[in-house]
């Protein structure tokens, strides 16, 4: 008897969907107790197609041959101090803030997508999300054993974990992935694999990435371009995993629709810092952070993507103008305000240098001669005193300083909105971190918000807070005062 | 080459090696696999409790009942991470699509005798799905660990489990030529037939043990460390008495992967139970809990030791998994029970 003729997709169902069984021994809500309670219905779990077919054959296999490949560069550019191929070390500063934010991201999904793995109930997304929780493990890991290339010789980089947990800064993107972690799986899917991957991590490792070549800093190019492959499948996954619940029930399309309007935000909030580095940070210019807004999120996502979700009833996430409006001014703002706080920061920021300016002018056209220019050109006054006295106040919802401006009145007019719940007065940056605490204020009310907490004196006495922070000394100041600064200058003349 | 390497590595000299908190960590000098393995979890600071478990963090320790001082202090024995990992799976993967070459070339599974052949099918394909639940389980055991590198073992395991689930598929699909109905037929077994009842209400209660250093102990010390030396050990013997090397060609690698989790799994009771006294009496009652159930469990399932032609008793071959696995691994080694009895219908000698 001839071998039995499968197609690829019957016999991948046989190696992934075939093993799983209805248990009898224990109810289907003690087996999966966390499905049913956002609302979500899906009538047919075996309806949802694979996003992507890899066995674990070929998983360890390709994904062996990356890590060869990878750790080959790594170790590469540690033995030929790679570092100093770059064109400047300011570029640093940018690689600072990634890794005190993304290792403890990267690691947050690493762990979220277990859960999702286990809890919801579709053996098509389980084993799309273990599959993924492994390509997370994989991020966090080579991204801690390659940032250590630059721990050996630069600051702001040898206490990532405490930065990622202590400090006011990062608690911007610390809050997001506990957010997700702390929602149903629903939402965490929703959260992460489309919020933050489909719609948002072009933004970090195409972008980004291409800017980190351009200032041949081979290092975060080796990671983001490594990453992305994995991406590919992550964003597979969120894209499906969304139409799937769009698909099975009309009763899900408002839940899924608020999912959509609170994570778009949340992760547009959150890569505020995003334009700043490549506005800002990047010596060497790829694109501005309106060029790549631009491109990624209006075109691909805002008029590609919902675009296709239309005909299901979903509209553009809440106050997407907003994000549209806002992406001629948001990088300013951010870099305003962190060159006034060098004093507690674990990176130097800078003022832009001339060079820097004519870049900015080029690429603002409407915004910087009128407004932003001469910011910075008032903190040229010799009797501006830079440090900004005390913390910043921060959203409640997410978590950066407020300083975003009223939509519509950029520099000149910061938006402050307020809830009460309980007696108690909460502050917000925007209607869209309102919008999210008012949806759900005993969630949000929880947030550990890091001036507060340094008030109320968690955090350890004041005069030590640099060093609760994980903070040296020389992390901290300005970029072009920096030790960080002279010994790139130093070094690189060495070695030439 | 060099020269270029050594007067630059002496002209600029590193300012420190690794990470300040790499201090933590009680080793004399960090290896790769402690860089990229020590103190990634989150400890402090969460801003929300989960809305489906509001008393607990995101991460807490309170999630199983075995306690420990610094769950950071854990190593692999393997040290695997995550390329590590990969690159020995992927070699692990090579040799078995080896075995599959071999047994095309060699006809193993064509040639297999008959009998036998009915020996493999009331069992490997019921496995399957055994070994799966496994992995569902050990979804939960990565989510809930505590510290990265426990959870690491945890994720790979449940990551291998999918992946033996895979090998078993592949095995059964080899002898399709001979059983066209086999994966059906042993996924109505491993629903119906009452030789499997016991092992799939035990398996579908590990899916629900919240618990989970039970999870962990209850797969890696008592569950596997029966089921694997009785399907792949003991069988193992009777396949090659029966001349069924397509059988026993696969085992090793069953085996391989037994002994992985078994070797993470006692280096992390060992800890567990140095730590502090107490463990001692909860992981007890997670042995005393699971380990007679699989005991029985595996009863039920001996009657397919009857099925090839070259049979041998049963209760021989569990008899020997109990002497050559489980007594010196829970008596022995690790202490923790004194004595091991199975029902009353037969005696160990």
């Amino acid at each position: 008897m001839a071998k039995k003729k499968r197609g690829l997709k019957e016999e991948y169902n046989l190696l992934t969907r075939d093993l799983d069984w209805d248990p009898t021994f224990v109810t289907r809500e003690e087996m999966y107790p966390y499905t049913d309670f956002e609302g979500i219905k899906i009538h047919n779990w075996n309806n949802l197609e694979d996003p992507f077919r890899v066995t674990v054959e070929s998983y360890v296999r390709i994904q062996g041959e990356k890590e060869r490949k990878f750790h080959a560069i790594r170790e590469n550019i540690d033995l030929l101090q790679g570092q100093l191929d770059m064109t400047d070390a300011r570029w640093l500063e940018a690689m600072k803030i990634f890794s005190s934010v993304a290792l403890n991201g990267e690691y947050n999904a690493h762990r979220l997508f277990q859960f999702i793995a286990r809890h919801v109930p579709s053996p098509a997304i389980r084993f799309a999300a273990i599959t993924q929780s492994v390509d997370e493990l994989r991020h966090v890991q080579n991204e801690v054993l390659l940032f250590n290339n630059y721990n050996k010789y630069y600051q702001g980089f040898h206490d990532w974990k405490n930065y990622a947990h202590r400090h006011w800064l990062t608690s911007v993107v610390k809050s997001f992935f506990e957010d997700a972690q702390s929602a149903g799986p629903f939402e965490a899917l929703v959260a992460i694999a489309f919020g933050f991957e489909v719609a948002f991590t072009n933004l970090l490792f195409v972008t980004m990435g291409a800017t980190a070549v351009a200032n041949r800093d081979q290092s975060y190019g080796a990671v983001s371009f490594t990453t992305q492959s994995d991406e590919s499948r992550h964003m597979t996954l969120g894209m499906m995993a969304l139409r799937a619940m769009i698909e099975e029930d009309p009763d899900n399309i408002p839940i899924v629709q608020k999912f959509l309007d609170k994570w778009f935000w949340k992760a547009y909030r959150a890569f505020t810092v995003v334009g700043y580095i490549l506005d800002y940070i990047a010596p060497k210019k790829v694109m501005s952070w309106k060029e790549a807004y631009e491109m990624y999120i209006e075109d691909q996502v805002l008029n590609g993507l919902f675009k296709d979700l239309e005909v299901y009833g979903i509209r553009k996430p809440k106050y997407w103008e907003q994000t549209v409006q806002e992406k001629e001014h948001n990088s300013h703002i951010a870099a305003l305000v962190l060159y006034r706080l060098p004093h507690v920061l674990y990176f130097h920021p800078f003022a832009p240098t001339e060079e820097d300016k004519k870049w900015l002018a080029e690429k603002y056209p409407e915004s910087w001669e009128n407004i932003w220019s001469k910011k910075w050109e008032a903190f040229e006054d010799p009797n501006f005193d830079r440090l900004y006295p005390g913390l910043p106040m921060v959203c409640q919802t997410c978590q950066y300083p407020m300083f975003f401006d009223e939509p519509g009145q950029p520099g000149f007019n910061t938006a402050f909105r307020t809830s009460e719940h309980e007696g108690e007065v909460y502050h917000f940056c925007s209607d869209g971190c309102k919008d999210i605490f008012d949806d759900e204020p005993d969630k949000i009310k929880q947030a550990w918000l890091p001036p507060h907490e340094i008030f109320k004196g968690t955090c350890g006495p004041a005069e030590d807070l640099a060093n609760y922070w994980g903070m040296e000394p020389e992390d901290g100041g300005d970029y072009y005062e920096s030790v960080d600064h002279q010994n790139f200058e130093k070094w690189k003349k060495v070695r030439a | 080459m060099a020269n270029y390497t050594q007067v630059g590595s002496e002209a600029i000299k590193p300012i420190r090696k690794t990470y300040s908190y790499m201090s933590g960590l009680k080793v004399k000098r960090p290896t790769t696999y402690d860089e990229c393995t020590y103190n990634l979890e989150p400890k402090e600071n969460f801003h929300y409790k989960p809305i489906w478990n509001p008393e607990l963090n995101i991460f807490d320790e309170r999630r199983t009942r075995v306690k420990c001082e610094d769950w950071e202090q854990f190593r692999d024995p393997s040290k695997f991470y995550y390329a590590t990992y990969c690159y020995n799976r992927a070699d692990f993967q090579s040799r078995i699509k080896g075995q599959f070459e071999a047994a095309d070339r060699y006809g193993w599974f064509e040639k297999m005798d008959p009998a036998f052949i009915d020996t493999v099918r009331e069992f490997l394909p019921v496995l399957r799905h055994f070994v799966f639940g496994e992995s569902v389980a050990f979804m939960h055991v990565g989510r809930t660990a505590v510290g990265t590198a426990i959870e690491q073992c945890a994720t790979y395991q449940c990551y291998d489990e999918l992946g033996t689930a895979q090998l078993l598929t592949r095995i059964c699909l080899g002898l399709e030529e001979q059983v066209p109905s086999i994966l059906q037929d042993g996924k109505q077994k491993w629903m119906e037939d009452e030789k499997f009842l016991k092992l799939r209400a035990l398996t579908e209660r590990l899916m629900v043990t919240w618990d989970w250093a039970e999870a962990l102990i209850a797969t890696n010390l008592v569950l596997d460390s029966i089921v694997y030396p009785l399907f792949f050990e003991e069988m193992t013997a009777v396949a090659m008495e029966n001349g069924a090397i397509g059988y026993a060609a696969f085992s090793q690698f069953l085996m391989e992967m037994y002994e992985y989790e078994k070797s993470y799994t006692t280096a992390l009771v060992k800890m567990l139970l140095a730590d502090r006294p107490e463990n001692k009496e909860v992981i007890q009652s997670y042995i005393k809990k699971w380990l007679p159930e699989v005991i029985e469990a595996a009863e039920e399932m001996l009657p397919v030791f009857d099925l090839p032609r070259k049979a041998i008793d049963g209760k021989l071959a569990l008899e020997n998994v109990l002497e050559k696995h489980v007594k010196p691994l829970l008596i022995d080694e690790l202490q923790i029970v004194s004595s091991i009895q199975t029902r009353q219908v037969w005696e160990v000698k």
